[in-house]
């Protein structure tokens, strides 16, 4: 930000020395210089980018407009596949379910990370460096591995977890049933980022200055206040880009019901989540051109998201 | 940029400071750019991340079935019986040293044990050399050997396919017709059942070699002590079930997984009421709402609405449970069953024996399907006469079937010879104590209709889930599920440019 406003000063000064011939070409030379520099550092990310972002997202969209059938072979169907999934109930219900999880899962995860750093932070717990270690160890573990770990801790029947709620009197849980799967889900998923998002808070909350809580101490402000009128005003850029990523990992959620339905295939449907439809439809019913339509659709859905967060980040002045 | 650029004609430090700056910005919009990876350029990522997540979950899906045996099988298993039963995949494998002139070969396979029955073929055929590669169990597999046909390249030369994906294949042309390399031989040596699934008009497509007939697969004790017999007609078979639940509430006769396509296709099968016709070619026919398989969908209906069949999983721990703790006195087992089961079986090991099928119309001696596979040859292989020549060897000899029927593989033959072989019919297993169930079995075989499979299974397979895991759930009956999944077939079929027929 500060680069910018040094910059805005400067328009009088070029002017001014719009025509000075000799140093032209010099300028330019090392201009070009610099650009090239510059492009040297960025070409690893620029080809990685190239070769595993646009070109598969052209291929899909280039796919996603034609058909192929099993009888009749390949032709093209312009925005046919569009409205075949914008017209399925199937792929709505998984947005709708999304939608649902992400509303109850991104403010409890970042709601539970923001508890435990503050805790951590104000040194309220006795073996804090320990602790830090336990909760962040979630994260390490693969999702894939944290699904497979939970739907045989949550079996029906003979889980140790589906055990211990019997035996606390509640009549034989099925924590993979219609009603509860979404929940269970919810739980893997929190259990699995508070860690991760509670290192983001904790380190953020050791950025403020100290002197700032010691100067607050000194006026005599209760813990509560501080946390509420220094803290937490200070964490609320880091709290907003964790409430958009969240939102973003829940929108696109897919390891967790993948694996889960592998375990309890009638828990998980063909379209439970918008990922899994676009799996489903490309993968299960080999009709990969629609998958394509159905993944630029969730893509445009979640870019507009971003898109909205981003700009209302900005006019809050939390990016520049 | 452009205000740097402006910047640079002011002498001395300045032109400096802008090519530093002009890096600068370089490098902030460079990590800006990373850093909104998910952000800005999130139309890619929503498609980018589905299909990397995507083949991820394919591949543990794949591992998952494979590494947890007992209990993951339950996957396995609803979209993949092979005969060989769904376990083991990574036996370890002795690299069997080929003589650097032999072709090389390459096939694709899970079952267990068809790494051995690879190393005797190579060891006893120098001038070919075949290489077995495990790309995941049937759907698994399928979706990759899929992927490699619209690719045009990477097929292996030889794979192991289930018959109900052989016309999948045969619909895209991409395996090779194996009369050419004189499969017929084979056919007085393979069960007509088996023969007709991997041939369509005068092609035959793949080589087979195990089946999975079912039979009524009994726990004795149970029956004996409520003074039921077996079954011999399905209307017996619900006096039966009526029976033993009122004398034991906590028993059922029968379980049926309405989740697992192929249980169910089998039963249907047996009852006469296969639901699917495909001679080859753009007609197909889908059926489920006819009188036969309105007639199946009522009866079990009737027995789940009464609690006198229930609806576990297949293969699942609670099903195991069931087996062994008198909850479920029968399983319509195929005939590679018995094997698994008795993994998972303690209380009732001995007490289990096989009658078989009821039959809709008494007289009758039919059985249904379940399971099986084939070795196909693919039209990208280079080596196709090789390749037909260890296909054919595969499934059609006695040195394969030594080891195929042996107890790693433990497949059930369709190859005649063997099927009618005096020791491997008087074969025991201890869960079945003295009787020599294989008899049962074999004889079951023998009277089965060949079921014609639709060219789309793995998008039935799919389907079939959604339209089911209601009757499990108790929120659907089986015939509402019939007829949604009618409709959903007949939908998918039409959009794949299918004449569909629906009687």
């Amino acid at each position: 930000m500060s680069m910018t406003q040094d910059h805005e000063v400067r328009p009088a000064a070029v002017t001014e020395q719009h025509g000075v011939a000799p140093i032209r070409p010099r300028s330019s030379r090392s201009r070009r210089r610099a650009e090239l520099t510059g492009f040297a550092f960025v070409s690893p990310f620029l080809a990685i980018l190239t070769l595993f972002m646009l070109v598969p997202i052209g291929y899909a969209i280039y796919s996603s407009l034609y058909t192929t059938k099993l009888i009749g072979g390949t032709s093209y169907s312009g925005l046919a596949n569009y409205r075949t999934v914008l017209g399925s109930g199937e792929f709505w219900s998984g947005v709708e379910r999304v939608s649902l999880f992400a509303v109850i899962q991104v403010p409890l995860t970042v709601g539970l990370a923001l508890f435990f750093a503050v805790i951590f932070d104000a040194g309220l717990s006795r073996f804090g460096r320990f602790f830090r270690l336990v909760y962040f160890m979630p994260f390490a573990v693969p999702a894939v591995v944290a699904s497979v770990m939970w739907s045989f801790l949550l079996l029906p029947t003979f889980g140790p977890y589906t055990r211990l709620a019997k035996t606390l009197g509640m009549h034989n849980p099925n924590f993979f049933s219609s009603r509860l799967i979404v929940p269970t889900i919810i739980a893997i998923v929190v259990w699995e980022w508070t860690g991760y998002n509670m290192t983001i808070l904790y380190t953020a909350l050791k950025a403020i200055p100290s002197s700032l809580t010691e100067a607050a101490i000194l006026d005599g402000a209760p813990f509560t206040t501080i946390v509420r009128r220094i803290k937490l005003p200070m964490l609320r850029p880091a709290l907003v880009m964790l409430c958009f990523l969240n939102l973003v990992g829940a929108l696109q959620l897919f390891t967790e019901p993948s694996i889960l339905s592998a375990f309890q295939p009638q828990a998980v449907s063909f379209g439970f989540t918008p990922s899994l439809f676009v799996y489903n439809t490309a993968i299960g019913s080999a009709e990969y051109n629609l998958g394509a339509a159905a993944a630029v659709i969730l893509g445009l859905l979640i870019g507009g998201i971003s898109v909205a967060s981003v700009s209302l980040r900005r006019r809050s002045g939390e990016l520049s | 940029m452009k205000r740097s650029r402006g910047a640079a004609p002011v002498p001395g430090r300045l032109p400096l400071v802008s090519k530093r700056s002009s890096l600068a910005v370089v490098l902030v919009a460079a990590t800006a750019l990373t850093a909104c990876g998910g952000t800005s350029s999130t139309p890619a990522a929503g498609g980018a991340t589905s299909s990397a997540a995507a083949s991820t979950a394919a591949a543990t899906s794949a591992s998952a079935t494979s590494a947890t045996a007992p209990s993951a099988s339950a996957t396995a298993a609803s979209q993949a019986p092979s005969a060989a039963a769904p376990s083991a995949v990574s036996a370890s494998q002795k690299p069997v040293p080929c003589s650097s002139s032999a072709t090389k070969l390459t096939m694709w396979g899970w079952a267990a044990g068809y790494n051995l029955v690879v190393s005797e073929f190579n060891r006893t055929h120098p001038d070919i050399c075949v290489t077995l590669e495990n790309n995941g169990a049937a759907n698994d597999e399928y979706v990759k050997l899929g992927n490699t046909i619209k690719a045009g390249s990477g097929a292996p030369d030889l794979a192991e396919i289930e018959y109900f994906s052989l016309p999948s294949f045969e619909i895209s042309k991409s395996l090779v017709d194996l009369t050419k390399y004189g499969v017929n031989d084979y056919k007085s040596k393979i069960a007509p059942v088996a023969w007709q699934q991997a041939s369509q008009g005068s092609a035959v497509y793949a080589m087979p070699v195990d089946l999975g007939p079912l039979v009524q697969y009994y726990n004795s004790t149970l029956l004996t002590k409520y003074g039921i017999t077996p079954p011999t007609t399905w209307a017996e078979f619900a006096t039966a079930a009526a029976k033993l639940h009122s004398a034991d509430p906590t028993a059922t006769l029968a379980n049926i997984d309405p989740e697992n396509a192929q249980a169910v296709l089998a039963l249907m099968q047996e009852d006469n009421a296969f639901p699917f016709t495909y001679t080859g070619g753009s007609s197909v026919g889908i059926n489920f709402t006819g009188a036969a398989e309105t007639a199946f969908a009522t009866y079990w209906q009737d027995l789940l609405s009464k609690k006198e069949a229930t609806t576990v999983a297949d293969f699942s721990p609670a099903q195991w449970s069931n087996f062994d703790g008198g909850i479920n006195a029968v399983r319509f087992s195929p005939a590679w069953g018995p094997v698994g089961m008795q993994l998972s079986t303690k209380k009732t090991i001995g007490a289990w024996r096989a009658a078989p099928m009821p039959q809709a119309k008494a007289g009758d001696n039919l059985s249904g399907n379940w399971g099986g596979s084939t070795v196909a040859v693919f039209a990208q292989s280079k080596h196709q006469a090789a390749a037909a020549q260890f296909a054919e060897w595969f499934g059609g000899s006695d040195a394969a079937w030594k080891i195929l029927s042996g107890p790693i593989a433990g497949a059930f033959p369709a190859y005649l010879p063997l099927l009618n072989d005096p020791t491997f019919l008087a074969r025991t297993l201890p869960i079945s104590g003295s009787a020599t169930t294989n008899k049962t079995f074999a004889t079951a075989a023998q009277h089965m209709v060949a079921p014609q499979w639709p060219p789309f299974m793995t998008a039935a397979l799919t389907q079939w889930t959604t339209s089911f895991a209601g009757v499990t759930k108790g929120t659907t009956t089986l015939p509402d599920a019939f007829k949604n999944y009618q409709a959903a077939m007949v939908k998918y079929a039409k959009g794949q440019g299918f004449t569909v027929t629906t009687s």
